[in-house]
Parts: C-alpha cells; structure tokens; sequence
C-alpha cells in the first residue's frame, strides 16, 4: 500500500463518518428510516464531490508557496522532494521580473476596455429599448445572428486589422500613455486594437443584456420627465441610467477582468516582446521550454490576480446570475 | 419653381438646399461630411485597388510585419475604405432628403418653426441615432469588419509562399478536397469536435443537475458551506485552473505522480492521444459543471414553496412531487443552457490553445498540422497562428465558413424551438 491509497483511505473514511455524523447528529425526531439512507447517501455524493473540488484548487493554492520550487524545479511537475514550510521567496522572485511594468500596461487596457465597452453597450441597448428608429429591426437581426459567430474565428483578419491601425496610428501621440511603459509609439497602436477587439468580443451579448434590464424599467419614468420638459438625453443620463447601476457595473467589471486572463489575442497582435500580465507569465514562465522558466514565479504571479477575481466572483455571484438571467428571458 | 424643388436641386451640392433654407447649422453639417467624401475619393482609389490586388501599399515604415499580415491588411484597408464611403454617402443622400422635407413644410406652411424649435424636434429625431452610433462603429470595426475579411480570405490564394502576389480565386475549396494532408486534418479534428462538444456538454449538464438537486432536498444540512466551495471551479479563473492541470499532468507531475500513478497503475502522457483526450474532457467537465450547478440551483429555488405543500396536502408522495414539480422545471431550465453550451464547448478554444501551446508532448496526428486533441478553431489557428508554417489563411477562411454555418443551423434551430421566441418575445 503506498501513501496515496493510504490518504485516500482516510479521506474515505473521514467522508464516511461526516455523512454518517451529519445524517444523524441531532436529527429531527421525525426523521424517517427512509430519509436517513437518502440523506446520507446524498451527503456521500456532496462530500466526494467536494474532495474532487478541492484537490486541483488547493494544488493550485499551494504551488506559489512550495519551498521546493526555485527556479528551473517545476513545484507542481516535481513532486519528489516537496516540503510543506510555505515561503514567498516565489513572489520575491515575481517582482524582480517585469511582472507589474505588464500588470500596468494591462491595467490600462482593462480600464479603457470596461469604461468604453459601458459607454457603448448602455447607449446601443438604451437606443434599443426605448426608440423605433430605421433599420433597428436589421440590426438588431443581424447582430444576433453575427453574435453566433465567435469572434475568434476572424483571427486572421485581426492581425490585418492590427497591422491597418498601426499604419494610421503608428508613431501617433494619441496612445503616448505607453510610453510610460517603455512602450515605442510604433507598437502601440497594437495595444489599441486588443482595446477594440475585446470590446468587440463582448458588445453584442451585453447590449442584449442591457436591453432587457432597459425593457424592465417602466417607460413612465421617461414619460413623466419627458413632459416636465427634460431633453431625451437628460431622461437617459439622469433617470434611467442611475437605475441600470447593478448591471452598469456588471458590464463594466466583466469587461474589466478579461483582458487579465487573455494568453491569446495578445500573442496574436502584439508585436515581439510586447506582453499583456497573464501572456507575459505565460510565456516567459511557464514554459520549460524557455530560458526564463519559473514555475514558482509563474504561479505566484496568477494567484496573484486570480485571488480577487474570484473572491468577486463567489461574492457577486447572486448578482451576476440574476442579471444574466433577466437579461436573457427578454433578449 | 416650388421651395420643395428648389431645396432638393440645390442640395445636389451638399449644404447648399440647407443654405437656401436658412438652415446654416445643417448646411455646415452636410456640407463638410460631402467635402470629406469628395477629398476621400483619391483613398478610397488606393483601398479599392488594394482590395483588388491584396497588397497593401508600400512597406510599412519600420514595423516588421509577415508578408501575410501586410497583404490581409490590404484587404482590411479596402473593406473599411467601403465603410466609411457607405457612410458619407448615406449621409449625402439624408442631406438631400432633409431637404426636400424642410422645403415641402415652406411650401405649404408658408414658413418654417423657429430654429430652436425645429432644433429642438431635429435633436429627438436623431437621438436614437446617435445613441446607436458608438456601438455600432465598435460592433463594426471589431466584430462586423474581421468577419467579412475573413470570408473574403475564402476567394484568395493567400498563404505564405503566394504572400507577395496573392491572387482572387476558389482554388482554396478544392484545396481541401486535394492535399491529403489538409483533408486527413480536417476530417481528424471535425471528428474530435463532434465528440468533444458532446461529452463536455452532457457530462458537466449531468453532474450539475444531479449535485444541484441533491444540495436542494430541503432537510439537507450546512447548504451554506457547501456551496461556495461547489462554485470555485467557475470563479477561478480558468486560466490559471487549466495550467495547472496541465503542468500536474506532466510525468513528474503532481496529479501524474501522486494520484494517476499510485491509483490506477500507469504513467499519464500527453503523447498518447486517448490520454490527452480523456484528460481534456475530464478537465472540462471539472470547470463547466460549477456554473450548470449555479444555473440548476437557481431555477430549483425558483420553484414556490407552495406547490410542494400543495402536493402533500394532495397525499402525493416525495418522488411524486419530484417527478411532477421539480423534473419539468429542470428541464425548462435545461434546453436553452443545452444550446449555449453546445454553442460554447464547439468554440472553446482557451482549454485547447493552454493545453497545446509550445507543447512538446503532444503527438500530432496529421502530418504536422494538428495535434490529437485540436477541435476545429484551433485547427484554424495552426494554420494562420503566428507559428504556422504555411499560414494557408485561405484554406483556414474556408473552414470558418462551413463550421460557422453549421453553429448558426444549431442555434438558429435551438432559438426557434426555444419557448421564448414562440411567445414572440425578444423581436
């Protein structure tokens, strides 16, 4: 018997005894011999079910803080001489790399992604839901129907579309903010076009969505400020938009979070030695294939992101399916 | 000679019938959109002809480009030059037609409202116009745009060794059907994405439904503990989830050594393709079926309290209650997720490009074009990805068309039979 029959031996037991505990712990006078065995069979499934949860996430936790790892030693590849004393040396090792200088390119562009994809999305769904203008029904069909294609599927006219906006843009001192990053004005043009495409990316989903929240809210707040003399614009930014707040912020967080976890469109559009967060570890880092390789500091730097995304995410997570769902029954 | 006639000859040349009309912000308006589209027509010359030929213009200054990029950006350069020109002339004809309505209300009115009135009424009109207007330029620029290149690519020749002078023709649908190496990958990966789309589809529906309606029994204890836990596979990101998976899975790995190994008694490889596959479709599961539990959850408490009193007061049963209470809702609940996860497991591809990128283990089973576990967008993108050898961006435009096609016959079937849209909800 090695160690892992032993520990899953125990962990059996354990789920075992928990089932049983839970299922006949101070139970209800009226519980039925009938209840138990389902109660307790129910509560064999959730447990096991939990282990299975918590192994990969917990590997997942741990793997920054593992002593054995230094640098070219895979902590999670290399199971044979792992010792369980937690260190950051990890995230000491991170932030001599050029982690944060891409953290902040990132930063900008999830900030421009999320406060132009609002603008655009809260118009087009408030256009939508609340004007019978020409052409409205085409493009709403039409925005459907294209909304099925994946995005991704253009790729290769993306790096058209790349290499068009840098021939306009290229040296131009409208995106001059990179150069804070060391960035030459030539490649970041580049960095506008990932701001356009992960816009793109979502535009059509989330004026659906907005427009089923705008459908919600009864017309006769508009109408009542209509007739006391208020522009249409003025109904919009001082009426309905405060209403749309929850699903404002929503967009406005969904559309600030992708491009962290992007390791695609970046290595597609970006020019040589230019990096989003997320493609810079992985890259550089996780591959041991590459120079740099550093499973420790690759580790360290995505918890780092991931940690706060996914407290958002277990918190808001009422919120979002809520939304999702009352944006969706309308469509 | 009528004021109606006057204005609309006269607005032949943009601004002037809004002139005539005393209608000078207009006028200002139309007329600079008509002198940009008269100053844009030597451009439009240039991108026209660039669509024509594939080639964009002369070398671009100092960035470094692949010969493909430089030439599917002449295409870019063309159907955006269309755009814009589209635009300005629709414009053109909106200044005529604004036109004439202003002088037909002169002729029968005798006069027109005052500016700030008609200014006012002109704003309300256009409203909704301008309100469309930055997500329609987004939508366009960024989805619209690269779509229709991409088509386009469909009818060139255009892969690295034509790059300097590609040319318009269908040589790439008979591609498909002659090189054997292109034929034997695509039939491999649209194989593998049948299956794949399948089993990460009723795999996590499966698990979800059935962890969610064993968590909701109502004398079923500690709920709130249990389920925060149930939802980390959805809220950690995936990308860090998945790269871990896959270095665990490496043969030193953590999962390969310490569970795979001592558990079942064989290495795990990346290089045995029923390895990889069953590991991908595994992980898959593992990550979809948190937010299909999420989903269940939240149509099972949706369901009164009531009915199920209601029911035994009626002296059914618990399983009868199940069967007629809770299994209809489940269903409703289930076909439209059914199609979006369908819809989302045939495209998906993040797991496929972290699993596969800069790989060294995985086999590739056609040649050197696609490895075991590719599904058929990233089958796309070992053909024009920065790392393709051929980058054959005509044969890869072929294959988006047919499989986009096929998701739009899917979805397209799954909305009509969907309850919502017989209602005649949505349009």
């Amino acid at each position: 018997m090695n160690t892992t029959q032993t520990v899953l031996l125990i962990i059996i037991t354990l789920i075992v005894v928990l089932s049983f505990l839970l299922t006949f712990y101070k139970k209800p006078s009226k519980q039925l011999r009938s209840d138990s065995i389902r109660l307790y069979f129910s509560y064999l499934l959730i447990l096991s079910a939990m282990v299975i949860i918590l192994v990969p996430i917990l590997i997942t936790v741990w793997a920054p803080f593992n002593p054995s790892l230094s640098k070219g030693i895979n902590p999670v590849a290399n199971v044979s001489d792992i010792k369980f004393q937690p260190t950051l040396d990890a995230f000491v090792r991170l932030f001599q790399t050029d982690y944060l200088r891409w953290f902040g390119v990132t930063l900008i562009i999830a900030i421009a992604t999320s406060a132009l994809s609002v603008l655009a999305i809260s118009t087009l769904g408030y256009a939508f839901s609340r004007y019978k203008f020409k052409g409205k029904r085409m493009t709403m069909i039409g925005m459907l129907v294209i909304q099925m294609i994946p995005t991704l599927s253009a790729m290769a006219a993306f790096t058209g579309l790349s290499y068009f906006i840098r021939f306009y843009l290229g040296g131009s001192g409208v995106l001059g903010i990179f150069t804070v990053f060391g960035i030459s004005a030539n490649d970041a043009p580049a960095y506008f076009t990932l701001v356009l495409l992960y816009i793109g990316g979502g535009i059509a989903m989330n004026t659906f969505l907005m427009k089923g929240n705008y459908d919600i809210i009864a017309s006769d707040f508009d109408e009542a400020a209509r007739i006391d003399g208020a522009g249409p614009f003025r109904v919009f930014w001082q009426i309905i938009f405060p209403l749309m707040r929850p699903m404002v912020a929503t967009v406005a967080l969904f559309s600030f979070i992708g491009p962290f976890f992007d390791a695609f469109l970046p290595k597609l559009i970006l020019p040589l030695g230019n990096y989003l967060v997320s493609n810079y570890l992985f890259d550089n880092f996780f591959q041991a294939l590459s120079p740099q390789y550093d499973f420790g500091v690759f580790s360290a730097g995505a918890i780092l992101i991931a940690i706060p995304i996914t407290i958002f995410f277990i918190y808001m997570q009422r919120h979002l399916i809520s939304g999702l769902s009352a944006g969706g029954s309308k469509g | 000679m009528n004021n109606k006639k006057k204005a609309t000859l006269l607005s032949i040349v943009p601004g002037l019938g809004h002139l005539y009309l005393k209608r000078y912000f207009r006028a200002c308006v139309f007329f600079f959109t008509g002198l940009i589209a008269i100053l844009s027509i030597p451009t439009l010359n240039i991108a026209i002809l660039s669509l024509l030929k594939i080639k964009s213009l002369g070398p671009f200054g100092k960035i470094i480009a692949s010969p493909v990029s430089q030439a599917s950006s002449g295409v870019v350069y063309g159907v955006i030059m269309i755009c814009v020109f589209a635009f300005l002339i629709g414009m053109y004809i909106v200044g005529i037609r604004s036109a004439r309505v202003l002088g037909d209300q002169l002729d029968r009115e005798g006069s027109l409202p005052k500016w700030k009135k008609s200014g006012k009424e002109s704003w309300d009109r256009i409203f909704p116009y301008v309100m469309s207007a930055p997500g329609l330029f987004f939508f366009v620029i960024a989805v619209l745009i690269p779509i229709v290149v991409t088509f386009l690519y469909a009818g060139t020749n255009l892969e690295k060794t034509t790059a300097n002078n590609p040319q318009w023709t269908f040589n790439a649908f008979q591609q498909i059907i002659d090189d054997p190496q292109i034929r034997k990958a695509v039939f491999e990966t649209t194989l593998w994405t049948v299956i794949w789309t399948i089993a990460t589809t009723i795999i996590p529906i499966t698990i979800g439904l059935v962890l969610a309606v064993t968590m909701n029994q109502k004398d079923f204890r500690l709920k709130k503990f249990f389920r925060p836990i149930f939802l980390l596979p959805w809220a950690v990101p995936a990308f860090v989830t998945i790269l871990i998976f896959r270095a665990g899975l490496n043969p030193n790995g953590i999962f390969n050594a310490w569970i795979i190994m001592p558990l079942f008694g064989f290495q795990f490889a990346w290089g045995n393709p029923v390895h990889a596959r069953i590991a991908l479709i595994v992980i898959q599961s593992w990550l979809g079926f948190a937010f299909i539990f999420i989903m269940m959850t939240g149509a099972l408490q949706s369901i009164s309290e009531d009915l199920y009193e209601a029911a035994k007061i009626d002296g059914a049963t618990r399983r009868q209650a199940f069967r007629s209470i809770t299994l209809p809702t489940l269903f409703v609940a289930t076909g439209p997720i059914l199609i979006s996860q369908l819809a989302f497991n045939f495209n998906n591809f993040t797991i496929i490009y972290l699993m596969t990128e800069k790989s060294q283990n995985m086999v590739t089973n056609s040649g050197s074009l696609a490895t075991s576990v590719d599904i058929i967008i990233s089958l796309v993108y070992r053909m024009v990805g920065p790392d393709s050898a051929t980058q054959n961006v005509s044969v890869a435009a072929v294959i988006i068309i047919m499989s986009t096609a096929f998701i739009i016959a899917i979805s397209i079937w799954g909305m009509l039979k969907s309850p919502a849209f017989k209602e005649g909800g949505g349009l």
